[in-house]
């Protein structure tokens, strides 16, 4: 693994870290939370008190991108297993019946990679109650079709290996060859297609916060704090920069890391 | 090599910044008048459509006031009633007919409305009102004539036409043109303040042979106002010019006029900045910028005449609570979140009218303790709560009073937050912000399927309590509240047949009394506009209603710094 | 060859109808209809509205209705059916009287111009830049040259174009903040000047200068282990022409591949960059639709998009099978 690679790594061990522990660290040390107003003192500049300043409703903006990274961290994660468990299974289906299900299979495919995802999570977003799990859902749904265009590749080419051949000749029903044999060699680029597709979701995202279509107030996330920041970017700049340079650094390191994993677990080398 | 480009790039770009940064620091942005006699407005969105009997959105009325005049005009400042197409009326005993007489009559009656003589220097600039006898002409050269006016009238009360503004004339029953320049109308009912809703565009003329399906769409229509239109490129602009054939042509003072919509809030303010537009309407200024804002020669901060809230389901538990209702309006700082976006708190709900005194108080008896509900006071509002049933905001099954509170993405976007942590800190409720889009929030508030909140934002069309009030009565279809009150609907109309104004502006005080003791909703503010006009910008007013009423007297000062 | 492109353009026109299909349903299921407004419409004139856009018929009817004025019949007011060999998506019903079809051939052009130089300037930036960190791989030229190119990835639009907007039209008042003005009109094609179209297309190019650096320095840095570079060093070319005209040839093919749905993504149009920069394309009228409930607008880009998206894939196939002779389609 390279050089940046490994930093990225560090530097996404750390914020997992502070995802999951941050809140708690910042309450302890000024009192601050995410969603403490303080109506008069809006637009703060950096204090001690407030290490990153204030946002318009007088809240901690430090506390804010802290919560913050773990909301957008979370929505990545989870809707990314989504998605990969939804390409995994419809990817080894398709390649690994081939012929008239794997063409059906891709052109369903095909329609829907046609259909707008940005109307799809609108109406999911406004048809279900608002909930996080909605948004998890309606990410991963939109999310899954490279990945399973890309398990359907690997699987086609893996069929024909000389250990499924053998399977197959000692009798092994069709899914536990799958599950034993095929899946767990795809595994490589389904990993590294993984760590990309996660920064994809998270400025997914930061998108739907743009349109309003995002996680409810007043939790905040990444998308959120870029949308607000950016308004306010010709008088108190520090509500955009501080966010988008934590969203910029993590976004770095997910590509640096998984190109890496790319690189590592080629299957061709 | 590179580094040596590199050098001389950043080298240059330094020298640049030093050179833009003399720019005036006393006004916002840029202040280098356009060469040409012309001038850009701009829009917080793109006009759907300019045809006068549909049109429904601020943009809309903006342009289609610089194309299209009916009878009366506003006075830019007072916006009062002044002569329009119309230079005189009259009126029968009851109020229940009105007689127009339009420009080109030989011999009009009745009274005059004050013309273009009458108004100040800045507006009218050394130039004379035209005389009544002279004819109004259509921007192709045809004589303006009362049938012009019957014709759109009629359609736009034609429901085949199906326009969304028919419910604001319900009040006018038939119309007629008595001769050519002469129009009639019968109205339902006695309506004394009829000529201050004439202003509307939907009121404009409309020419029967002009009107075709389609024909606001395209490039060019005839039009009757200061401007006719000369393109429109969607998203884009609107250029309208100068109409050779308005009957006051020599007043105008611009060749050119261009309408330009940009919907995203920072760009809204920036274009104004870089110079790339000379007037902003004001009403998508994002709050951030309000403190960069004061104190710029080119800003100025004009009171807006609507009322924001949030309406209450009042058919649906919990709010169906009367008593809950008050507790959570007494439980809101209002003063604080006006303070916070630049606003006016509202404590009721008609906005600031000429000759109107708002309730200052309403009091209601609640077990014997009378409270004013409109008052901010959190241990009275807990108090109250707990006559509701909900000590501490616990109900009786042990569950947190929990109110959901729908909103847009609109600038007032951050009050249900506020609201939120107002309501956990003084009545120890939960509340659930629900953010939706617009076509879901009027279908909501159509249709009473919510519970709780929702926001809404009234906007009153003509400066008089009545625009307000007319959201509440049983039969009106705006309402969103289920609020549904008998002796509301008989006050108000009472009040609205009184021909006296000052006995009638006291009885609408009344009306609104009553309106405020079932309290359908919880109003928050008055918003404001925040406008800003390049310092060679002169003869525009920010009106109230949101809408510029005089394209007419703009134009550009070019020694505006004294040169 | 012919054969495989007739086959596909064949199997395009049931894929659309599926999609629109699909779509259909989709937009009919989501709450809030076109009509609603702040303030409530009378009974009858929403009826009339309802009856003047046929959403007074049952939900099949619309369906059919729909169906055959996309396979190019229309009926006109008084019941006469004519066929014309394009699909006609009805009137807009937010944009009153324009229809859906003219509201398309009018933003398509400024959408197209804005994503093809937001492209050509990725292609230009990131092969160079691509191959030239594969030519120094492994140095800190590498690292820096894609540290930099990645600043489209870590950096969204909505973040990138207000930056870009602060710095280059309000501290330096050297492009206008939004908006566009044109250079050449003809027509339906119109030019943008380079001043208005400079920021949108540098905004819109950064994440595609992302990928398509990886692609390209991925593609060099496999080519460049390969024999056949061995033996053009031995030859004595010099390292520039053999990254160039030898090594990028390998990352041409994944370039292509990802350029397709790129291009065919761009001509739809870009909500968020059209939004800021206020740029009259069909990504404003998208998310407005969408926002708006207009039906047949909505309809109308996404067969749009959905035709861009299946012969940009064609397109695709096609410079595949022409490049590498070892591809071969039946």
């Amino acid at each position: 693994m390279n050089n940046a690679a490994r930093v990225s790594a560090i530097f996404l061990f750390l914020l997992m870290m502070i995802a999951v522990f941050g809140p708690n660290w910042v309450r302890r040390y000024n009192g601050a939370t995410y969603d403490a107003q303080s109506l008069g003192n809006g637009l703060q500049n950096p204090s001690r008190s407030h290490p990153m300043g204030t946002d318009m409703l007088g809240r901690d903006l430090m506390s804010r991108i802290v919560y913050g990274s773990r909301i957008s961290l979370t929505v990545g994660v989870v809707s990314t297993a989504i998605s990969v468990l939804i390409g995994i299974a419809y990817g080894a289906i398709a390649g690994y019946f081939g012929k008239k299900v794997d063409d059906v299979m891709m052109r369903i495919v095909d329609v829907l990679y046609c259909l707008p995802d940005i109307i799809l999570v609108v109406i999911l977003m406004a048809l279900f109650e608002r909930s996080m799990l909605l948004l998890f859902v309606a990410l991963g749904a939109v999310s899954w079709l490279t990945m399973a265009r890309i398990v359907r590749g690997q699987v086609l080419a893996l069929k024909h290996e000389l250990y499924v051949e053998a399977a197959h000749a000692m009798g092994a029903p069709n899914r536990s060859i799958l599950l034993r044999h095929i899946i767990p060699n795809t595994m490589g680029p389904v990993i590294a297609y993984a760590t990309l597709t996660l920064p994809a979701v998270i400025l997914d995202e930061a998108f739907l916060s743009f349109l309003g279509l995002g996680v409810q107030p007043p939790t905040p996330s990444w998308g959120v704090l870029a949308s607000e920041g950016a308004q306010a970017i010709s008088v108190h700049p520090i509500l955009l920069i501080a966010p988008a340079v934590v969203m910029a650094l993590t976004l770095f390191s997910l590509n640096y890391v998984g190109e890496a994993l790319r690189v590592r677990l080629d299957p061709r080398r | 090599m590179l580094l040596r480009v590199a050098s001389s790039i950043l080298f240059a770009l330094a020298l640049s910044a030093c050179r833009s940064s003399a720019a005036d620091e006393r006004y916002f942005g840029k202040t280098v008048p356009p060469a040409d006699n012309r001038l850009t407005y701009e829009h917080v969105a793109e006009p759907e459509t300019l045809d006068p009997t549909l049109a429904t959105l601020t943009q809309e009325w903006t342009t289609i006031g610089a194309l299209f005049e009916g009878l009366v005009a506003s006075h830019p400042e007072t916006l009062e009633p002044i002569a329009g197409i119309a230079t005189h009326y009259e009126v029968n005993a009851d109020s229940t007919q009105y007689t127009f007489f339009l420009r080109g009559h030989a011999s009009p009656r009745g009274t005059r409305l004050p013309d273009t003589n009458s108004l100040p220097d800045e507006f009218r600039h050394g130039h004379k009102a035209a005389p009544a006898i002279k004819a109004a002409q259509w921007s192709d050269g045809r004589v303006l004539m009362a049938r012009d006016f019957a014709f759109a009238w009629k359609r736009l009360l034609d429901p085949a036409t199906a326009s969304p503004n028919v419910a604001y004339a319900k009040a006018v029953k038939d119309v007629r043109a008595l001769d050519e320049f002469t129009f009639q109308v019968d109205l339902n009912s006695p309506t004394p303040f009829f000529l201050k809703i004439l202003w509307q565009p939907f009121f404009s003329p409309l020419r029967e042979d002009a009107v075709m399906p389609g024909w606001a769409a395209r490039k060019q229509f005839v039009s009757n106002g200061p401007f006719r239109i000369r393109e429109w490129k969607p998203y884009e602009k609107i250029v309208v010019e100068k109409n050779p054939f308005y009957y006051e042509a020599d007043l105008v003072g611009l060749d050119e006029l261009v309408f330009r919509p940009v919907s995203d809030p920072s760009s809204y303010v920036n274009v104004y900045k870089a110079g790339e537009a000379d007037i902003i309407d004001g009403l998508n200024v994002p709050k951030f910028f309000l403190p960069a804002l004061r104190g710029k020669r080119d800003f100025r901060q004009a009171p807006l005449f609507m009322n924001f809230s949030y309406s209450i389901n009042v058919t649906k538990p919990p709010a169906d609570n009367v008593l809950i209702r008050y507790a959570l309006n007494m439980a809101t700082d209002k003063a604080a979140i006006a303070e916070l976006l630049g606003a006016v708190p509202s404590k009721t709900f008609v906005a600031s009218a000429p000759g109107y005194d708002p309730p200052a108080a309403v009091n209601v008896d609640v077990n014997g303790v009378t409270y004013d509900i409109l008052k901010y006071d959190p241990a009275q509002a807990r108090e109250i709560l707990a006559h509701a049933g909900f000590p501490d905001g616990v109900g009786r099954d042990g569950t947190r009073l929990n109110i959901p509170i729908g909103f847009t993405n609109s600038p007032l976007r951050q009050i249900p937050e506020i609201i939120q942590q107002q309501w956990r800190d003084n009545l120890h409720i939960d509340v659930t912000p629900i953010m939706m889009e617009n076509k879901v929030l009027y279908d909501s508030t159509v249709t009473l399927q919510y519970t709780g909140l929702l926001e809404s934002s009234w906007f009153g069309t003509y400066l008089d309590p009545d625009s307000f009030l007319l959201r509440f009565p049983s039969d009106s279809l705006y309402n969103g509240t289920g609020f549904k009150d008998p002796d509301f609907d008989q006050l108000l109309q009472e009040a609205n047949r009184t021909l006296d104004p000052a006995e009638r502006m006291r009885k609408l005080a009344e009306v609104e009394t009553q309106l405020l003791k079932g309290m359908p909703l919880i109003p928050v503010l008055y918003d404001t506009l925040s406008y800003l006009e390049k310092p060679y910008v002169r003869g525009m007013r920010p009106t109230p209603l949101g809408t510029p009423t005089c394209f007419k007297y703009v134009y550009i000062d070019r020694h505006f710094d004294g040169s | 060859m012919k054969r495989f492109i007739f086959r596909r353009l064949l199997v395009m026109g049931p894929m659309i109808l599926i999609v629109l299909t699909i779509t259909f349903f989709m937009v009919n299921l989501a709450p809030g209809s076109p009509f609603s407004h702040s303030r409530a419409l009378p009974p009858e004139v929403e009826a009339q509205l309802k009856a003047k856009y046929g959403f007074d018929q049952p939900r099949w009817k619309q369906y059919v209705r729909f169906m055959s004025r996309i396979v190019g019949f229309s009926t006109d007011e008084a019941g006469n059916v004519s066929w014309h060999p394009y699909p006609d998506f009805g009137e807009s019903i937010k944009y009153r009287d324009r229809r859906v079809n003219d509201i398309i051939k009018e933003s398509v052009p400024v959408s197209a111009i804005l994503g093809l130089t937001a492209y050509l300037i990725a292609l230009g930036v990131g092969i160079l830049t691509g191959a030239f960190a594969a030519a120094r791989r492994g140095t800190w030229a590498d690292s820096l040259a894609m540290f930099g190119s990645m600043i489209g990835i870590a950096l969204p639009s909505l973040v990138l174009g207000p930056l870009l907007i602060t710095l280059f039209s309000l501290t330096w008042y050297v492009f206008p903040p939004g908006g566009i003005e044109w250079a050449v009109e003809w027509g339906y094609i119109r030019i943008p000047t380079l001043r208005t179209l400079a920021l949108p297309a540098l905004t819109l190019s950064m994440i595609f200068i992302a990928y398509i650096a990886r692609l390209t320095r991925n593609g060099v840095t496999d080519s460049l282990r390969q024999d056949y570079i061995r033996t053009a060093r031995a030859k004595g070319l010099s390292e520039r022409r053999i990254v160039f005209t030898h090594a990028l040839r390998a990352s041409l093919l994944p370039i292509v591949s990802f350029s397709g749905p790129a291009i065919a993504f761009l001509v739809t149009g870009t909500v968020v960059v059209e939004s800021i920069f206020s740029v009259p394309g069909l990504g404003r009228y998208f998310i407005d639709a969408a926002n708006n409930r207009d039906y047949f607008l909505i309809l109308g880009i996404t067969a749009f998009g959905a035709v861009s998206l299946m012969i940009a894939n064609l397109a695709v196939d096609v410079i595949y099978a022409l490049v590498d002779p070892r591809i071969r389609y039946e």
